[in-house]
């Protein structure tokens, strides 16, 4: 038995979480996908 | 002037080559195509002029007058005069005119010219205008303009010399154009009307006499840079103009193109007779009503060819790729959680997607090629006939086509429709464009089902029935959108056909790299992550009896392999693999991942899936991609160590449900196929519509009627068929 294997996998699945939790409540500065294709702009001001 | 570099902004009408122009001069990298609205924001990069100072240039949305007509025309009015907060006035122009439209591209070149600003004329596509035997005399229009007039061809980096010449000077001067006077009445009740609007703040103090004209002819029915507070006084002003003098925008058109139509006379020589061009030539195969379409159709049925044909080399090289890492790793790591998240988690997850890069590349090479000789334009005319058959707008085309990479910037570039209702429609259809997300799905699929021996051209021909299907079916709901839920008047048709041109590989490669970081970008990122969450949903809780169970099995094996040639030991080997499979499934059956699976069976049992499709299902609401690395992560943690680095496609093909039976059957995977036409499944997407259309029932909407019709029809496919026998 791994147990250091077990305790490792486990934090990479909770920090990874945790960062997927943060993203989806963090208000998003760059939206879009990925692709640079300008959809990461806001719309004009109206 | 203001203290930070000089700011100068490329203005022009659409696809007469801005952002070409744009990325030669900052070295920058935006997208360029030829067809018009590629550009439809704002966009800065720098560069140094002949004297090493530094320039900042804003790359601005084509537009075809300063009376905007939708949100991406009045960034150019609002940035030129000076009106938003977030970009300064800028202190010089470069006007990017298509020599070969040049009496089109005057009318707003002269708006432009009247703003006060040093101007810089460039006149794009010099090629083309001579090929059609235009002579445009140079020395009289810079004379009568009073604006250096610099020559080009944007594509083969003509001109820009010369160009760079004439931004470095300091000493531009202002341009000498003045349109004839606007008749003393109107101009009258314009300096009222400026004054009104002046006071309540909705024009600048310092502003001209121009900045109320362009207020006041602001088509745009979102008036996107107007804030809502002046709106009223706008309106008020438009109703006082048009109540004293009936008419007056249109006698203000009819005078400037009478003073244009005079400049060209005097600037520009044409033929007596002008000879058919080389596009008009194409034009009269490529757009006729029959041919068109089935030139069309054979195109992208070869273009599906040359992804199964072409990509099956690359895909097989990063299959092995991945396939050695994992051994190498199983090889350098003791038995334990880690090796497993890293080799059934991170790499058959990461693994699974990025196989289908080269397919992906393919498309957007493909892509990049119908973009940049302008047929991308021909095909938006062929479907235009549908589309404006089922009372979509023409400018839904650009944001339609967009969608066939990724839904969000096809939702994005809706902005450059005029009609609320028409942007609407377009925004809510959009998804239904089989996007590059959706490949892999439809590629591990269609390969699923139709084995080795079958052609590929029958392939192919599937893979263009699913983008026809999904075409089909925004069609159909833009349609039912017309007709019965928003019904009103249907803005006209109004597509510019650019003119066909040699593909710039330079343009091209850049497209495919761009996606090609982009999709490795998301590989390496969300996909690698989804695949950490779905190992451990697919792993925990763990259940320790089950666990020492597949040990000992495990153990069993190990031993019997040493004497696999003896034939009663391999008999056994056979049925120890068999309880070892059976014990996974179990373990998986009731890890998260498989609870969840099994609390949706209940639905989707009646389209043919299995609780492990149902996982993927669930996995896939993210993204559609992901359904991928769900089953290969799925599928690799269920298997022992000798088959979880087998490819995906391999896995599921053997697939049987309890009774034996396969699992993906062809009616199983063409249910699935369907499913994957129609629904939703993209956050990003969902999150993109909620924004641009300010609303969450709209985002709730468009959800719900994709997944009904996805459900909906993958029933029907699935009990139709069985009821025939398949």
């Amino acid at each position: 038995m791994n147990d250091w294997q077990s305790w490792a996998a486990l934090g990479i699945v909770v920090i990874t979480l945790a960062i997927f939790v943060r993203k989806a409540l963090t208000p998003r500065k760059k939206g879009g996908c990925g692709g640079g294709c300008g959809c990461s702009h806001k719309p004009g001001v109206k | 002037m203001s203290a930070e570099a000089p700011l100068i902004a490329i203005v022009g009408n659409p696809n007469s080559g801005k952002t070409t122009i744009f990325n030669q001069l900052t070295g920058l990298r935006q997208k360029v195509g030829n067809y018009p609205g590629v550009t439809v924001e704002k966009k800065i990069g720098e560069c140094y002029s002949q004297h090493g100072k530094k320039l900042r240039l804003i790359d601005l949305p084509g537009a075809y007058s300063l009376n905007a007509r939708s949100p991406d025309e009045a960034v150019l009015r609002d940035v030129l005069l000076g009106r938003r907060a977030d970009t300064p006035r800028p202190d010089r122009v470069v006007f990017i005119a298509d020599a070969a439209n040049l009496e089109r591209n005057l009318y707003l070149l002269t708006q432009v010219l009247e703003l006060g600003l040093p101007v810089v004329l460039v006149l794009n596509m010099m090629d083309i205008a001579e090929a059609k035997e235009w002579r445009i005399d140079l020395p009289k229009l810079s004379a009568a303009l009073g604006v250096p007039v610099v020559p080009m061809q944007a594509t083969k980096g003509t001109g820009f010399l010369e160009l760079k010449t004439a931004i470095s000077r300091e000493d531009l001067p202002l341009p000498r154009w003045q349109s004839a006077p606007l008749p003393e009445d109107i101009r009258g009740a314009l300096h009222t009307t400026h004054a009104q609007l002046i006071q309540s703040g909705a024009a600048h103090a310092k502003s001209t006499v121009l900045e109320p004209l362009y207020l006041l002819s602001d088509h745009d029915p979102l008036h996107a840079g107007i804030q809502d507070a002046h709106l009223e006084q706008v309106k008020k002003g438009r109703e006082a103009l048009e109540a004293a003098h009936p008419g007056w925008e249109d006698q203000l058109v009819n005078d400037r193109y009478q003073e244009i139509e005079k400049l060209t006379q005097e600037i520009l020589r044409r033929p007596e007779k002008e000879k058919p061009t080389f596009t008009q030539k194409l034009d009269a195969v490529l757009l006729h009503p029959f041919l068109g379409g089935a030139i069309m159709l054979a195109f992208l049925t070869f273009l599906f060819y040359l992804i199964f044909t072409v990509a099956e080399t690359p895909m097989g090289w990063i299959d092995s790729a991945f396939g050695s890492l994992g051994t190498w790793v199983q090889a350098q790591m003791p038995e334990g959680d880690l090796r497993d998240l890293i080799v059934d988690g991170a790499i058959a997850g990461v693994g699974g997607v990025v196989i289908f890069l080269p397919q992906i590349l393919i498309l957007f090479f493909f892509i990049g090629i119908m973009e940049d000789t302008g047929y991308m334009a021909r095909v938006a005319f062929i479907l235009d006939r549908l589309m404006s058959m089922v009372g979509l707008n023409g400018k839904a085309f650009l944001p339609f086509l967009s969608s066939y990479a990724c839904a969000i910037p096809g939702v994005m570039a809706t902005r450059t429709i005029d009609s609320p209702k028409d942007r609407l429609i377009t925004i809510l259809i959009a998804p239904l464009a089989s996007c590059t997300a959706r490949i892999p799905v439809y590629v591990l699929l269609i390969s699923v089902f139709m084995p080795d021996t079958v052609s590929t051209w029958a392939k192919a021909g599937i893979m263009v029935g699913l983008y026809a299907l999904g075409t089909l079916g925004a069609f159909f709901f833009a349609w039912v959108l017309n007709k019965g839920i928003m019904r009103g008047a249907n803005a006209p048709m109004i597509l510019e056909m650019p003119t066909y041109k040699m593909p710039a590989l330079k343009s091209i490669l850049l497209l495919v790299s761009q996606r090609a970081k982009a999709f490795l970008l998301r590989a390496g990122t969300i996909i690698f992550g989804i695949s950490i969450l779905i190992w451990a949903a697919s792993t925990y809780p763990k259940n320790q009896d089950l666990h020492d169970h597949a040990a000992k099995v495990e153990e069993r094996i190990s031993g019997l392999e040493a004497r696999a040639e003896d034939p009663a030991a391999a008999a056994e080997l056979e049925a120890a693999k068999a309880e070892l499979a059976t014990v996974k499934s179990q373990h998986l059956a009731q890890s998260i991942a498989g609870r969840a699976g099994h609390l949706i069976e209940p639905v989707i049992k009646p389209l043919g899936y299995d609780w492990k499709i149902g996982i993927g299902l669930i996995g896939s609401f993210a993204a559609r991609e992901v359904f991928v690395n769900t089953m290969s992560v799925v599928y690799a943690v269920q298997a022992d160590d000798d088959e979880d680095l087998a490819p995906v496609r391999d896995r599921i093909r053997e697939e049987k449900r309890p009774d034996g039976s396969l699992v993906y059957t062809p009616l199983v995977c063409i249910s699935l196929l369907v499913f994957y036409v129609f629904a939703m499944q993209c956050v990003s997407t969902m999150a993109v519509v909620k924004r641009e259309t300010g609303s969450w029932r709209w985002m709730w909407f468009q959800l719900g009627f994709m997944s009904g019709t996805a459900y909906i029809l993958s029933l029907a496919v699935y009990q139709i068929g069985t009821l025939m026998g398949y």
